[in-house]
């Protein structure tokens, strides 16, 4: 990728660096004031569209890390997330500890269930782990249904209580916005510190050829463990968020069908790329918003109505995966490859990309 | 020319003044209805979302004319899908602004269940209820009481017509999913302490299942070693023929219990014909679809008549609307009776589905009264059952009455 004219790294640490330029820094600044102030003018629904995109962000940049970079195909991502609610749910409902405690200890519960499928990857690739990671899945299902009701409800689930920190309470959909937000930032910007360390190449090079990365000297089983440490912790994190923000946690909201949705997030945003599964988190998230609004109009519309109910269900879901397709064909590179191209093509402007 | 042209407007003026009254202030409501149009259940809910339009517009045209109410619903696709309707919730508050709304199933209950008390919006639904949603002090209201009970009614009334085999053995087939396995902890428990000690039921086999299984009959064969008398636990379609399957090809007929969208109709109405169900029985405390004489099948015949409703529409799914759709306006109507038609609140609503009991006439007939309590998100009162069988190849009655639910079963 080409820097902007004028632009170049006189230290390592220039040359690492995420933002180089004034205009960049002014862009991030701004984006991250629009962000933090979306809920002073953005209505009730935009607000709550982004408490799950801020949550779903994060659980995919996990697997962007798994998968995308170390190359370790991961379909139990949502089962990693239950954990990390469970977790936190646990810690706060029956030792009453604070947030600021309970995440990051969601993340390493949910992270220590993911290493173990971690182990698994070391012996298996491609198809044989993706049913490995499957089966995560289920084991989740299947403890959180038949582990002691004391510790995690059962069928019944657990219930919370409003969360706060320091007196402030998170009570409303503006409140814990700014709790989502705050650690969504936090977590992509260490996803992107992390890339871009040793351990990012590490990964990626177990990625690119796992053989070749262990003659060079990389443990390979450490960083395949690692990968799904890091991507679980990050579910973790995310599933925590779910449970202070629906305050009702219960193993059927973290589905086998929600695992799959993440990995489309992954290829339709662009796989190895921090960007990517952002991008891809919003856009998916936003068409299927787009199609819980198209729904109810096309069936007031008599004509539709009167055809029957299939067609809206079928041409909603054909929809969507048609899109999906559609992405995977003309763009297998996702849409942050797009947008790379869109950013040279105006950095070198008005010569031809 | 000019005197009969003023004679005319004369006459108009004095007809002016006596002219038709000016129409009531109408106070208009939005009531929001979380539906599936593109998840699990959009089947279900095609038949669902005219039966809802149908019975508000009934109830605008009637009842919410001489009140000066206007209920005025708004469907949302929640793809049956906690996370869509978690991220709906807050706009659908902002939209509408609702006094009541009407919910899907599982997913919103899992969504909204802890927020709807400062939300401060009751919310009806449809279907029976779980053990994990009784709980006390709820805004949620279901029209049923708990799928256990509903069985636990039937079981008993089982008993009472075959004395010869009590303790009547139970098998139970189910799935290992939450709503199923609560089902299941409240019979072990119900068994435990009522039952068997009573000498009336045995729980003698336990068997686990997929959710959508294609062969059942190894779980079969058990159940059959075990000489289960009834079955409870096929909740769906593919359960339900998985299960007639197994049992066909051992040559047994283990009749099961059921609510009625679990088994007996859907089967019939994919395999065209009751027959493999002969003997077994579903139950559920509304009235029974088999019966065309009832108040309810009058007021359906009316709604098809005056508001475009399709009569194929009179069947089990569509019950379950019917119902919720049924308790909301009435919920409504208390309400503005109580408070007023204007500045209706979820909380003035809350308050009067609390205040008062709803009559089984005001319910047309459909449900029997219900008296809502914070103890419970269901009726807690008055619970009866109606219970339907396949008898010489035809869905009917099992027997006219209403039965009651037994008053022993505690929360489990």
């Amino acid at each position: 990728m080409t820097l902007p004219a004028g632009v170049y790294a006189q230290t390592y640490d220039e040359d690492q660096a995420l933002i180089r330029t004034t205009p960049q820094w002014v862009w991030l600044i701004a984006f991250l004031i629009f962000l933090f102030a979306l809920p002073l003018f953005g209505g009730g629904r935009i607000v709550g569209i982004m408490n799950v995109i801020g949550i779903t962000v994060i659980a995919v940049v996990g697997l962007q890390i798994n998968a995308g970079y170390a190359g370790q195909i991961n379909i139990g991502q949502s089962a990693f997330m239950g954990v990390g609610a469970y977790a936190a749910g646990a810690l706060t409902l029956h030792f009453n500890l604070p947030i600021w405690i309970t995440i990051p200890m969601a993340g390493v519960a949910a992270a220590l269930f993911g290493s173990v499928f971690g182990v698994a990857a070391v012996r298996i690739k491609g198809f044989y782990l993706a049913l490995t990671t499957i089966a995560a899945q289920f084991v989740f299902s299947f403890a959180m249904i038949k582990l002691p009701k004391a510790w995690f409800g059962q069928a019944e689930g657990l219930r919370l209580n409003p969360v706060s920190i320091f007196g402030f309470e998170f009570d409303t959909d503006k409140r814990i916005y700014y709790l989502i937000m705050v650690i969504a930032v936090i977590m992509i910007y260490g996803a992107w510190g992390l890339i871009r360390s040793r351990t990012g190449r590490a990964l990626v090079a177990v990625r690119d050829n796992d053989n070749a990365a262990e003659i060079i000297g990389i443990d390979v089983f450490l960083y395949k463990s690692l990968s799904f440490f890091i991507g679980a912790f990050y579910a973790g994190v995310a599933g925590a968020l779910w449970g202070y923000y629906v305050r009702y946690i219960q193993a059927d909201q973290f589905t086998l069908w929600l695992s799959v949705w993440y990995l489309g997030m992954l290829i339709v945003g662009g796989m190895g790329s921090i960007l990517g599964a952002i991008i891809g988190t919003v856009v998916i998230r936003i068409l299927q918003e787009m199609i819980t609004f198209l729904g109810p109009q096309l069936a007031d519309i008599e004509l539709i109505a009167g055809v029957g109910g299939e067609i809206i269900f079928a041409s909603m879901n054909m929809l969507l995966g048609g899109i999906i397709i559609l992405f995977v064909i003309f763009e297998p590179r996702g849409l942050v490859h797009r947008w790379n191209i869109i950013k040279e093509s105006f950095r070198i402007w008005p010569f031809p990309h | 020319m000019k005197k009969v042209f003023l004679l005319i407007i004369a006459a108009l003026f004095v007809l002016s003044l006596t002219g038709a009254p000016a129409s009531a202030e109408v106070t208009k409501y939005k009531v929001p209805v979380i539906s599936d149009f593109s998840g699990a259940y959009a089947e279900l809910f095609k038949a669902w979302v005219p039966m809802q339009k149908a019975i508000f517009a009934w109830w605008n045209d009637t009842t919410g004319k001489q009140l000066g109410v206007e209920l005025e619903l708004k469907h949302y696709d929640g793809r049956y899908d906690s996370t869509v309707v978690a991220s709906m919730w807050p706009g659908i508050l902002a939209e509408c602004q609702p006094i009541i709304a009407l919910g899907a199933g599982g997913p919103d209950v899992a969504a909204l269940q802890q927020r709807l008390p400062q939300d401060k919006v009751p919310v009806v639904y449809g279907t029976a209820s779980y053990g994990y949603g009784w709980l006390p002090n709820q805004w949620l209201f279901q029209v049923r009481p708990t799928y256990l009970q509903e069985f636990m009614a039937a079981f008993v009334w089982y008993t009472e017509q075959h004395p010869e085999k009590k303790p009547v053995k139970l098998g139970i087939m189910s799935a290992q999913i939450t709503a199923a396995l609560d089902i299941v902890h409240g019979f072990e428990k119900y068994f435990k302490e009522q039952l068997e000690p009573k000498g009336i039921g045995a729980i003698v086999a336990k068997e686990f299942v997929d959710i959508s299984p294609v062969d059942v009959s190894s779980q079969m064969k058990k159940i059959i070693d075990a000489k289960a008398d009834v079955v409870i636990g096929p909740v769906t379609t593919a359960m339900s023929t998985a299960y007639i399957r197994a049992c066909q090809m051992y040559g047994v007929n283990i009749p099961t219990i059921a609510s009625p969208h679990h088994t007996i109709f859907p089967y019939a109405r994919a395999m065209k014909t009751y027959d493999p169900f002969e003997g077994h029985m579903v139950s559920a405390a509304h009235v029974s679809v088999t019966d065309t004489t009832s108040k309810t099948y009058a007021f359906f015949q009316d709604l098809v008549k005056n508001y475009g409703l399709n009569e194929k529409l009179w069947n089990v799914y569509t019950m379950m609307a019917l119902n919720q759709s049924i308790l909301a306006v009435r919920a409504v109507e208390h309400a503005a009776k109580k408070f007023g038609p204007a500045g209706l609140t979820g909380e003035k609503v809350y308050e009067a589905i609390l205040a008062e009991p709803f009559t089984h006439e005001e319910l047309m007939g459909s449900l029997p009264a219900l008296y809502f309590t914070k103890e419970a998100p269901f009726s807690t009162k008055n619970l009866k059952v109606m219970i339907e069988t396949v008898k010489d190849g035809k869905y009917v009655l099992a027997t006219p009455d209403w039965v009651p639910i037994p008053t022993d079963i505690e929360k489990w």
